[in-house]
């Protein structure tokens, strides 16, 4: 009599306590894991225009949809473009990123306002940002040529955003000036959480700066620098929008980035399936790297 | 105990919530353009709330309220719908109307993913040229009695009915109908270019480096194919065969322009707008445009001496420009009956020529172009005898993915990555397909 108690107590508390995480659970499987499985769901099936409505006439593709984007150049030269993309906008973001964070980590007076004025870069709506890119690196009326030229930098204004040679460099120029405050912000919020008695003790015993900084600075803010990259990486990889408002992909899609490349298949062509395909793609790719950061990261605790 | 409490509520709330979701997501209350839901998000709840979207419609049945999307942003052009609908109930005692405008950026997505949850709006506003598309995807209601019983279509030009018919169905009807034509100032060009030598002549003489002699769209998106059209059908060529001598040798001029600083090196990223800031500014002496740029180079630039005039032709062939106008259409499966006795109201000759004239727009028809206050408008006239010769892009379902391919044909060669016509012959081998699947 007394042990039934015991276990319908039990049996009570365990529900109760589940039930304060069926609303994340609920969440999360609605809004995250669906969207998802929608997405891989489709890239198996054949959705086009003529039966997006009509579910019962979208037939299993199988694998022809990755077939036919594997079979496409324009993939092949857009995720080229993601890892120059990628590669040269994490190096840069977080080179400058750093470089601020340091410089911010010291004490100077308009420290706090000009830290602040930096980050409206990153609040500003990318779209807005892009638009804005676009005129100040446009062939003719665009103020980046009007300065080189006056600096006596270049002789013929240069078209930006118009040459297949320079647009890829252009929009990347565009998103690293966006992503500098979000890496200051975190290298910043590092730098912040360092011991000063790690500095002082180093000082005493003769460290010099660059010291310092190699033997102290670094090693304490790896923790943030893995999580740093790993989250520009995701960011980066999924820029849609800056490249949107600068070249729309162009021209001759010399600036086209996979999630652009996904965009015009289900958006502009109504390919939804091959635009879902190359979307999983992406999402592959993402997922490899999380995986191995994750392994790498933990082994690297573990040593 | 309490605990349990708390939980139960949460979980109370929550289901309430996403009930509530529901509700709001097909109950279009007129806050559709503001509610601002994230694509996924609006594409998850469509599949649920099939249930809840038809419950409320039994449920309203008493009193039934019709809807009309739109995606103009101009005020008003936004009143002048909306005084039409207010007349409408005033005169009529009809239903009432709710119109709802939905930023044109979401537009296409937002009917597809209404339409999905089976509660499309009842009249809708559409890009012309998208028909087919629509019509494939099963948005748009056939309505080819009703237009044939009404003769609500029965003087319109006959490139914008076949602008609106799939397999000989009729599948939606214009707002107003428009074209491009050629914009040039008169202090600079005394007698308009005709013909493509013409042209490139002309423009060639008056840039200077503070002024290009020429400009166009040629940016990565439609505005670009819409310029390019009219030139190759002016040389008799078509979407058939890209490669051939009048599909490359107007894009080998512009390239050439390009080139020669004659036109804007950034023309690569140019769209229509572009061109007419270059115009309005005087940065640019002529430029090819539509109807819709007239008021506001009216009003932003009062002192600009221009005109318009018809596209130059290629050098033996045919004036030829190209179609564009809003339509309306019919959600299929809504109440077509109920919405088409307004449809008949704002069509009645008076009123739809009064509202057209209001919205500053072509007539898409032969008779009311005839009305002096068209015939009597130095621009209008001009744009009017260049509809007669626009055509429309019939070109099936598939034209969107057509359109990309010359769309990069055209930035390949303007931006001198390839010359013209290799970025034609590529093109081509995605065109051609496309279009003789669609006319075999």
């Amino acid at each position: 009599m007394r042990k039934e108690r015991i276990k319908r107590l039990k049996w009570k508390e365990i529900l109760t306590n589940y039930s304060f995480v069926t609303p994340a659970v609920i969440f999360i499987i609605l809004f995250m894991m669906y969207p998802v499985w929608y997405t891989i769901e489709m890239s198996f099936k054949d959705v086009t225009l003529k039966n997006f409505l009509d579910t019962a006439r979208q037939g299993f593709a199988g694998l022809a949809n990755y077939r036919h984007i594997f079979g496409d150049k324009y993939f092949w030269n857009s995720l080229n473009n993601t890892w120059i993309f990628v590669l040269f906008s994490l190096i840069f973001q977080f080179s400058a990123g750093f470089a601020f964070a340091l410089f911010f980590n010291k004490r100077f007076p308009g420290n706090k306002w000009m830290r602040a004025i930096l980050l409206i870069a990153w609040m500003n709506p990318a779209i807005i940002t892009g638009a804005v890119f676009k005129w100040l690196m446009a062939g003719d009326v665009g103020i980046f040529n009007h300065i080189l030229i006056a600096l006596g930098l270049i002789r013929e204004p240069v078209n930006f955003l118009a040459s297949t040679s320079t647009s890829l460099g252009s929009v990347i120029f565009g998103n690293i000036w966006v992503g500098i405050p979000f890496n200051m912000i975190l290298l910043l919020s590092g730098l912040q959480g360092i011991d000063e008695d790690l500095y002082e003790s180093a000082v005493i015993d003769g460290a010099s700066s660059l010291a310092r900084f190699r033997y102290i600075t670094v090693p304490m803010l790896i923790p943030t620098i893995r999580v740093l990259l790993l989250l520009g990486f995701i960011y980066t990889f999924k820029v849609f929008d800056i490249i949107y408002a600068m070249t729309s992909g162009g021209p001759a899609n010399s600036s086209q980035i996979l999630p652009y490349y996904s965009y015009e298949l289900a958006f502009k062509t109504f390919k939804f399936s091959q635009g879902a395909a190359a979307s999983c793609i992406s999402f592959l790719i993402v997922a490899v790297l999380a995986v191995f950061y994750i392994y790498f990261s933990k082994k690297e605790e573990a040593a | 105990m309490f605990k349990k409490f708390v939980a139960l509520m949460l979980a109370g709330i929550l289901g309430m919530g996403f009930a509530a979701c529901g509700r709001e997501s097909s109950d279009r209350s007129g806050q559709t353009g503001q509610s601002g839901q994230s694509q996924g998000e609006a594409g998850g709840n469509a599949g649920e709330t099939d249930g809840a979207g038809q419950e409320d419609k039994s449920g309203a049945g008493d009193a039934e309220v019709l809807h009309l999307w739109h995606y103009w942003d101009s005020e008003l052009q936004q009143n002048l719908l909306q005084e039409m609908v207010d007349n409408y109930q005033k005169d009529t005692g009809g239903p009432k109307i709710e119109v709802s405008y939905i930023p044109y950026s979401e537009y296409i997505q937002k009917i597809l993913v209404t339409a999905a949850g089976g509660d499309l709006p009842e009249l809708f506003i559409y890009d012309g040229n998208s028909t087919a598309t629509l019509a494939e995807a099963g948005v748009l209601a056939d309505i080819t009695e009703k237009v044939e019983e009404s003769g609500v279509m029965k003087d319109t030009l006959p490139g914008v009915v076949a602008e609106h018919e799939v397999n000989g169905r009729l599948y939606g009807f214009p707002v107003y109908a428009n074209c491009i034509a050629l914009f040039y100032r008169t202090d600079l060009v005394e007698t308009p270019p005709t013909t493509w030598t013409e042209l490139y002549e002309t423009a060639k003489a008056v840039a200077t480096p503070e002024m290009y002699g020429f400009a166009m769209a040629g940016g990565a998106g439609e505005d670009a194919v819409f310029q390019y059209l009219p030139f190759i059908w002016s040389a008799g060529a078509d979407l058939d065969d890209l490669a051939a001598p009048g599909a490359v040798e107007p894009l080998e001029m512009f390239s050439k322009m390009i080139e020669e600083g004659i036109m804007s090196k950034d023309t690569v990223n140019h769209s229509q707008e572009d061109a007419e800031i270059l115009f309005e500014t005087g940065r640019a002496a002529m430029m090819i445009n539509g109807p819709w740029n007239v008021p506001p180079i009216q009003a932003n630039a009062p002192d600009l001496q221009w005109d318009v005039a018809m596209i130059p032709k290629a050098d033996n062939g045919d004036y030829a420009s190209i179609l564009g106008g809003e339509s309306f259409g019919i959600g299929n499966n809504t109440n077509v009956e109920a919405i088409w006795d307004f449809v008949e109201y704002m069509m009645e000759a008076d009123r739809y020529a009064e509202f057209l004239k209001g919205l500053g727009q072509l007539p898409a028809d032969t008779v009311l172009s005839e009305d002096p206050y068209y015939m009597e408008d130095p621009i209008n006239k001009v744009f009017i005898e260049q509809l007669k010769s626009a055509r429309p892009r019939a070109y099936g379902p598939q034209y969107n993915e057509m359109s990309k391919a010359i769309q990069r044909a055209i930035s390949a060669a303007m931006s001198g990555d390839q010359t013209a016509q290799e970025a034609l012959e590529e093109a081509k081998e995605t065109v051609t397909p496309l279009y003789q699947e669609f006319f075999q």
